[in-house]
């Protein structure tokens, strides 16, 4: 009304009668009720008026909502909206399935998390694509024209249209690369402009990928011929196994740097599991499962660098505990200075605390790392019914436990090594319950000491030595887990051949969820393996391919 | 003695009222201020097409408050809602700075209506805890001082509900004075 370039209400109604006449605008771009009249400026799509509702509570700096009967619209955003519209949801909705989609009849709460997963957390975008908007704007100042011909000019006959066209696209990456970019998001061949506008989706393939004319694309126009994605998203690196057996002295594992946000994790994870079932006998399988989620983050560990790993550690912890048993003495209360130290020994001791360490590192400081291990949580069970939070020690010191005589230390010692004894025969080998579940995830408790009990038996499958340390191997399990299967299989059959067939189906489809959990490609990489597959020749593939036309 | 009696009840216990008309443009949050005031929640608001009027006490007057949509085209309807208006609330985003100026149009044609002459204006700068303006520059952007009349401008947030009350505090006050 008051705006400058405002189009009359007649110009408005007949531009949107065409636009909203097109095909993809007949229904709403995100809960796909019939003739939407609403328009999201900031992401191009047109909605409902329910949806409209759920777009404008996103807020005035994220999308503004416009009505096409009840606002008025400048020319440039009639154009805009003409050029994006609900095709966008190609990008918007990349990754969804169908069946996730809200239904016409969605409940306010639904489509507002709906609209906040779409657009806001861009949960299902296309990846290394810009948005639309961004698309549109881009093509606007560079003078391309956003919708490029379908038809097939790259490849036709008439050499010009081709030439014009490949120009075009120069200029369009030149342009991209200049940097006019949003969100370090870059254009590559995966977007669908942009292999509309190569020409390399075949109208007669139903708009899939076409490899081979990207080929002859990508040597035509040096367009690099390998898949980069950028995107904002933090790049999960596939997990790199090492199979090493010469590591350098000087080698140090993560856990030895703690930073202060692996603390925060480390102790975040500590605390759900201590919440989630408490159990003295089972306290050293949650540990080491802590160990072993730890040391995902660290593929690089393996049994060797672990084993020096684990000396190098005994020794500091020897060290900072005789530290602060002379600070001790000296000072009670001084609790500050000992945290400090406990934060050095955090890789080792994760429920213990520095006063339960005291007298039997006087006495004898050369025991086994597991027995120590287990023999701070046993005394710690004895001394306090319920264990700290490892991230949140402060001030939950026990001046009870400082005054133990030794002749008490020795018992409760005694005391120790029986229940270790227990603990060890409680957790041999036990067949695995419920092996689908197993596959899945390990984010409950139960199943984490469900797979710990596999690990055991795995163990003996594999040959390896019980008697070594069940921390040592269990810490490296996950990552073991990937390649068991490629460079164990001699020793299966030579240590153990009483393996069960049904242990060893499951480990091979463990393994296979195990190497794709983490790996952001196998997705893509299998869709396009299928749509390769899948492809059928058609009369212009034989036309291209035959060197003679 | 029993009528005079009565009378000062009446005055101290019957409920007065206040007929308030609630503009602004789309999307300023008047539906949401409205909702929040009468129920006490945030409830998720379409756009309006129409108006919604609901009646809220508050210090013993029973404010009539006529909530009416601000689209482009529905501000053309808001003048056949004047008529007996005793208080204007105008509510304005603002952290929406690219359209602060259609919204002083939109007030400056509202004062210049014949009907609103003796309405009091209670300016609601909402969704402020979002915004990066001050009072100040909102007063002069509006261009407020060029106003021959009262006016308060009252930073709000509707969704925890800062300050809508402290508006209507105002807007009794205002009430009790042309009473007087």
């Amino acid at each position: 009304m008051s705006h400058q370039g405002v189009l009359s209400t007649k110009q408005q109604e007949a531009a949107f009668l065409k636009i909203l006449k097109k095909q993809c605008n007949l229904i709403c771009a995100d809960c796909s009720s019939k003739s939407p009249t609403w328009a999201s400026l900031d992401f191009g799509v047109f909605v409902c008026y329910n949806c409209s509702g759920q777009h404008r509570a996103l807020g005035q700096n994220i999308t503004r909502v416009r009505s096409t009967k009840l606002d008025c619209w400048t020319q440039e955003n009639v154009d805009m909206m003409d050029a994006l519209g609900n095709d966008q949801n190609e990008y918007w909705e990349s990754r969804l399935q169908k069946s996730n989609k809200i239904q016409p009849s969605a409940t306010p709460e639904e489509i507002k998390l709906f609209v906040q997963e779409k657009y806001v957390k861009r949960t299902w975008v296309k990846q290394g694509q810009a948005d639309p908007k961004t698309r549109y704007t881009q093509c606007l100042m560079s003078g391309v024209p956003f919708r490029v011909v379908k038809t097939n000019t790259f490849f036709s006959e008439n050499g010009t249209q081709g030439q014009q066209v490949k120009d075009d696209m120069k200029q369009f990456h030149s342009t991209q690369q200049q940097g006019i970019q949003r969100n370090n998001r870059q254009l590559s061949i995966d977007s669908k402009q942009t292999q509309k506008e190569a020409n390399l989706i075949s109208p007669d393939k139903g708009n899939q990928f076409d490899w081979n004319s990207f080929n002859h694309f990508s040597t035509f126009s040096g367009f690099p011929n390998n898949h980069t994605y950028q995107t904002n998203q933090l790049e999960i690196q596939p997990k790199k196994q090492q199979q090493n057996e010469d590591q350098s002295p000087s080698f140090k594992p993560k856990n030895n740097n703690l930073n202060e946000f692996d603390l925060l994790t480390y102790s975040t994870l500590a605390d759900n599991q201590q919440f989630m079932s408490y159990n003295p006998t089972h306290q050293s399988t949650q540990q080491q499962q802590i160990h072993q989620q730890f040391n995902t983050h660290n593929p690089q560990v393996n049994v060797e660098t672990q084993q020096s790993w684990s000396q190098a550690q005994k020794q500091a912890q020897i060290q900072s505990q005789q530290q602060q048993a002379n600070q001790q003495q000296t000072n009670l209360q001084g609790n500050k200075t000992q945290q400090n130290h406990q934060l050095l020994n955090f890789g080792n001791n994760v429920f213990g605390s520095n006063n339960q360490q005291l007298g039997w590192i006087q006495q004898q400081p050369q025991q086994q790392q597991q027995q120590q291990q287990q023999q701070q949580q046993q005394q710690y069970n004895q001394a306090s019914s319920k264990p700290p939070l490892p991230g949140r020690q402060n001030g939950q010191v026990n001046y009870q436990n400082i005054n133990f005589t030794q002749q008490q230390q020795q018992q409760q010692q005694q005391q120790q090594i029986s229940n270790q004894i227990n603990y060890q025969t409680n957790t041999l080998p036990q067949q695995p319950q419920l092996q689908q579940q197993l596959a899945n995830q390990q984010q409950s408790t139960k199943f984490q000491q469900q797979q710990y009990q596999y690990m055991n038996q795995n163990q003996q499958n594999f040959g390896f030595d019980n008697q070594i340390n069940n921390n040592l191997s269990n810490n490296n399990q996950l990552i073991y887990q990937g390649f068991d299967n490629i460079s164990f299989p001699i020793n299966q059959g030579s240590h153990n051949n009483n393996i069960n067939n049904s242990n060893q189906q499951y480990h091979q489809f463990n393994t296979t969820n195990q190497k794709y959990q983490n790996n952001p490609f196998v997705k893509d990489a299998q869709d396009i393996r299928n749509l390769y597959n899948t492809q059928q020749p058609s009369k212009y593939d034989q036309l291209r391919n035959n060197p003679f036309v | 003695m029993g009528i005079p009696l009565s009378t000062i009840f009446d005055s101290w216990f019957s409920k007065k009222e206040m007929r308030i008309l609630m503009v602004g443009l789309d999307a300023a949050g008047k539906t949401t201020i409205l909702y929040k005031l009468k129920l006490g929640e945030v409830v998720s608001s379409v756009p309006t097409i129409g108006f919604n009027v609901e009646k809220v006490e508050y210090k013993n007057i029973s404010f009539t408050v006529w909530d009416i949509g601000g689209q482009d085209k529905l501000r053309l309807l808001w003048r056949h809602y004047f008529t007996g208006t005793q208080g204007i609330i105008f509510v304005i985003d603002s952290s929406d700075k690219e359209r602060i100026n259609v919204a002083k149009e939109e007030l400056m044609r509202l004062m210049g209506d014949e009907e609103l002459r003796d309405a009091a204006l209670l300016i609601l700068a909402n969704k402020f805890d979002i915004s990066q303006v001050t009072v100040d520059e909102l007063i002069s952007k509006l261009e407020l001082q060029s106003l021959r009349r009262e006016w308060f401008v009252q930073t709000t947030c509707a969704i925890t509900g800062d300050g809508l009350y402290q508006g209507l505090d105002w807007l009794s006050k205002q009430f009790k004075k042309r009473k007087n």
